[in-house]
């Protein structure tokens, strides 16, 4: 990859001294590295015919990726863009090439954290299991009224644990692999612990275990849900690009003196 | 609130005979006069499993057509047949039957073809183009030099044209059958011209009082030879395995009968088919065979604790404790022990528990390092580790002495480098301790949860996978736009070994499919289904140990669900063919960008512990 940079930045030296537009060579070079990452797209949506590996067509990806970053340097020669349209283009690139490399990051450093955090949930199944716990953990306070009269758990799930449930919670937490909010619900469940019976007790073991149970669940659905969004930013960009791309090469030759 | 308790029957053994109903005294009455059964001594079976019990809930009498194939070579049946009345032709060789019943065998699709699927598949999930294939039976459709078959139902099996009769038709059968008590609407396949086969190809003939098919249901090994009756309203008594079993353990000159029979149809070919005695001399061969004793072991019926062990973590852990031992540590060895079919978990104490060390599958023998350290004066003959039947094994059992005087000699005078004497074992290939302890988890995981007989079990890497779903889209785009598996499954570490069907070594799906819709395909060892003749009857899906075959509800191109006249749902059973007829191969390991999906024949643990990397 860097070879192939290291001749795309020599050819465009010599273009520029042999009085040529050299930009004209860095733009052609420049569309069709975005064909083959293109191409990559294309792969996955033909798994029937005999077109190679995706993983290869995903490292070829990844290569030819930062080699047009590259050659997008070059192309706008070090400079910031100077119309509205350049800058359309200028924005759409670094969105797609930005959104591409947090990609790679996040591809490599988010499977690990998961394996690492109990079972693998289905990313579509996470909300109807957060529902079920919610309900348990409702059932779970009304009984402890019933079994003991006590308001304690009861209290303690409409104060704190209702919201808890309801929906995905400590988000940057979770990013950050921190549990911090866990243990502050769970120093919470134990001061109460003094104040009830051994039934108490027993239901708010089993309240703990919920709270664990869905700071898992939210686990998986925070750094899951990481790994499908940065694909929202980098997929619509690139048919934006691609789409400026094709105006930006008729506007070139529509307005050019036809010699490179 | 009180709860309403209703008491029924405890579930019985014979609540559910084979047959539609439990058979007539007067057949049983007939079925024991018969010379078969004649030199069996009815007191020799205790009072809750008298004999006529056995025969009346576990037998059904088939009545067949002339030229009904009752068997097909290949399929896995669990049945005995007895021949009451008439006969009946079996194909002597496996080249003859290859010519006159092609081999199924899914074809590939063009270039174009696998193309135009982007286009060509329905918009809606598991749309069936009804009418439009063609049926193909069985054994092929014919040809050049094969045999014209055509399927029909059960009740119409005595009329002579059957042409129109398609897929789905062949499932929704109405009216009770005529005669015999298959129930209505069971598809059968009759040879359009018997004479012809007779003629063209070497078959042999059995007839009345004969058996055939106990290879099949003693061993769970797939038909040997395909047979057909060759006489008009031939009658068939069909034992399922569990009768067969009790009245083999309860009557001594059955058993014997039937081990002769085995002796002289099956066992001589399959010993020969183990590497071990592959090396002997014909001669010696024969002594063996003469002295050799067929066992079985463990529950037939295992997949349903199988399920249940997998549902319960603890439970799984100590399965261990439930598998039937073979042969224990430290106990006296009888003889060797060879492999037939399933697989036995090798053991040594450990502590208060077992130490899985390894396990052996068909044709690994167990003893062998035993019996020549014994030979050389090494230590007394007694077992170094224990045998334990993971699930339902077979074993042929070599008694100790026809080992030392025949098969040592005849191994000492071949190279013996070529011998697996060892067992899967792949704690031997540790080489230090990190691997030591990362392969003892592993192969118990694989072990107690089966998966060992998984030869291309779906691995997912959960160290890279991001559940980006490509292998599930590509796997829907290639098959009617639903996937056939689902991305979750058990794991272990960063194993996850997901719900796609593994091709076992043993396919308990197969065994019952009432059409032989379900299938190995010979040449590849796929377990495929043939749509076209699925009646989706589940009991392939029901048997999976593993749950990784669905029953679907089909709908034409339009979307709309079919239904058969009744208005009931129509079904299909669907699971992982491998795409076997994509040109790509399998897609779901081919769509995957990161490396993290693979196919694997589990008993390859270098391979898999190498692509799961190191720990750490």
């Amino acid at each position: 990859m860097l070879i192939a940079a290291g001749v795309l930045y020599w050819l465009d030296w010599v273009f520029g001294t042999s009085f040529r537009d050299p930009r004209f060579l860095s733009g052609w070079v420049l569309f069709a590295g975005m064909v083959v990452l293109v191409l990559y797209n294309i792969r996955k949506k033909l798994p029937m015919l005999r077109l190679g590996r995706a993983a290869i067509w995903m490292q070829l990806h990844l290569y030819v990726g930062y080699f047009v970053v590259l050659a997008f340097i070059l192309h706008t020669t070090y400079s910031l863009p100077e119309t509205l349209f350049e800058w359309g283009l200028w924005v759409l690139f670094v969105l797609v090439a930005v959104s591409g490399v947090i990609g790679i990051f996040l591809t490599t450093s988010v499977p690990p954290k998961l394996e690492l955090h109990t079972e693998r949930v289905l990313f579509p199944r996470i909300p109807a299991f957060r529902a079920q716990l919610a309900r348990e953990a409702e059932e779970l306070a009304i009984q402890s009224i019933d079994q003991s009269g006590s308001l304690t758990i009861s209290n303690l799930y409409a104060d704190t644990l209702h919201d808890y449930f309801r929906q995905p919670k400590n988000i940057v937490a979770h990013l950050r692999n921190s549990s911090r909010p866990l243990n502050r619900i769970l120093g919470e469940l134990k001061k109460l612990e003094r104040y009830l019976d051994d039934r108490g007790k027993e239901t708010l073991s089993a309240v703990r275990d919920l709270v664990i149970a869905k700071d898992n669940l939210d686990f998986h659905y925070v750094n899951q849900g990481v790994l499908k969004l940065w694909l929202f930013v980098h997929v619509p960009a690139t048919y934006g690009l691609l789409v400026l791309i094709v105006a930006h090469v008729a506007v070139v030759y529509a307005f050019s003196s036809g010699v490179p | 609130m009180t709860q309403q308790v209703r008491h029924v029957g405890k579930p019985q053994r014979w609540d559910e005979p084979f047959g539609s109903e439990r058979m007539r005294p007067r057949d049983v009455a007939r079925i024991l006069a018969s010379p078969v059964f004649a030199g069996i001594d009815p007191d020799d079976f205790p009072s809750d499993m008298e004999l006529a019990d056995i025969i009346a809930n576990d037998g059904r009498i088939v009545r067949c057509a002339r030229g009904q194939i009752i068997v097909r070579r290949g399929d896995y049946g669990n049945s005995l047949f007895v021949i009451l009345k008439g006969a009946v032709r079996g194909m002597a060789n496996k080249e003859d039957e290859e010519k006159a019943f092609r081999p199924r065998r899914v074809r590939k699709m063009s270039w174009f073809r696998s193309l135009s699927q982007l286009w060509r598949n329905a918009s809606v999930p598991e749309a069936r183009t009804l009418g439009i294939r063609k049926l193909v039976p069985p054994g092929g459709s014919g040809g050049r030099s094969g045999v014209a078959v055509k399927m029909m139902h059960r009740d119409a099996a005595a009329s002579t044209d059957a042409d129109d009769v398609d897929a789905e038709a062949a499932g929704t059968g109405d009216g009770e059958a005529d005669d015999g008590p298959l129930p209505a609407g069971t598809v059968v396949t009759l040879i359009d011209d018997i004479d012809s086969v007779i003629e063209r190809f070497d078959t042999f003939e059995m007839s009345s009082d004969d058996m055939f098919g106990e290879i099949a249901a003693l061993a769970r090994s797939p038909r040997t030879s395909t047979v057909f009756a060759t006489e008009e309203d031939t009658e068939l008594l069909e034992l399922r395995w569990q009768g067969v079993r009790d009245v083999r353990q309860w009557s001594e000159p059955f058993h014997k009968h039937i081990d002769d029979l085995y002796r002289e149809r099956g066992l001589a070919s399959r010993l020969r088919d183990s590497p071990l005695f592959d090396l002997v001399s014909d001669d010696v061969l024969r002594l063996i065979v003469e002295s050799a004793h067929f066992e079985t072991h463990g529950n037939f019926e295992w997949t349903h604790r199988y399920k249940k062990e997998v549902a319960d973590d603890q439970r799984a852990d100590q399965v261990i404790d439930h598998e039937p031992l073979i042969i224990e540590q430290g106990h006296y060895l009888e003889g060797l022990l060879l492999i037939h079919s399933g697989f036995a978990r090798i053991s040594e104490k450990f502590d208060h528990g077992e130490k899985t060390v390894g396990y052996l599958a068909k044709d690994d023998v167990f003893g062998l390092e035993e019996i020549v350290a014994t030979r050389n004066g090494e230590q007394d003959l007694k077992a170094r580790r224990s045998l334990r039947a993971i699930g339902y094994v077979d074993v042929i059992r070599v008694p100790t002495h026809v080992v030392e005087e025949h098969l040592l000699p005849s191994l000492d005078r071949n190279s013996t480098a070529a011998v697996p004497v060892q067992p899967v074992d792949p704690l031997n290939d540790a080489t230090d301790g990190e691997h030591d302890e990362l392969q003892q988890s592993l192969l118990d995981f694989l072990v107690d949860r089966r998966f060992i007989n998984g030869t291309q079990a779906m691995a997912i890497n959960t160290d890279r996978c991001v559940n980006c779903d490509d292998c599930v889209r590509a796997c829907a785009a290639t098959h009617d736009n639903n996937p056939r598996f689902v991305r979750h499954g058990l794991s272990h570490e960063n194993l996850m070994i997901a719900n796609a069907c593994m091709h076992c070594v043993d396919p308990v799906c197969l065994i019952g499919c009432p059409t032989g819709a379900i299938h190995r395909e010979q040449e590849s060892g796929r377990v495929v289904i043939d749509d076209t003749i699925c009646v989706g009857c589940a009991t392939c899906a029901n048997s999976c140990p593993y749950n990784n075959i669905r029953m679907v509800e089909i709908r034409d191109t339009t979307g709309a669900f079919l239904t058969d006249p009744e208005g009931r749902q129509i079904y299909r059973a669907t699971k992982c063919d491998l795409c076997a007829s994509q040109i790509s191969g399998p897609a779901c390991q081919r769509a995957c960008p990161h490396d993290a999906l693979m196919r694997i024949d589990i008993r390859d643990t270098s391979t898999l512990t190498q692509w799961l990397g190191p720990v750490g």
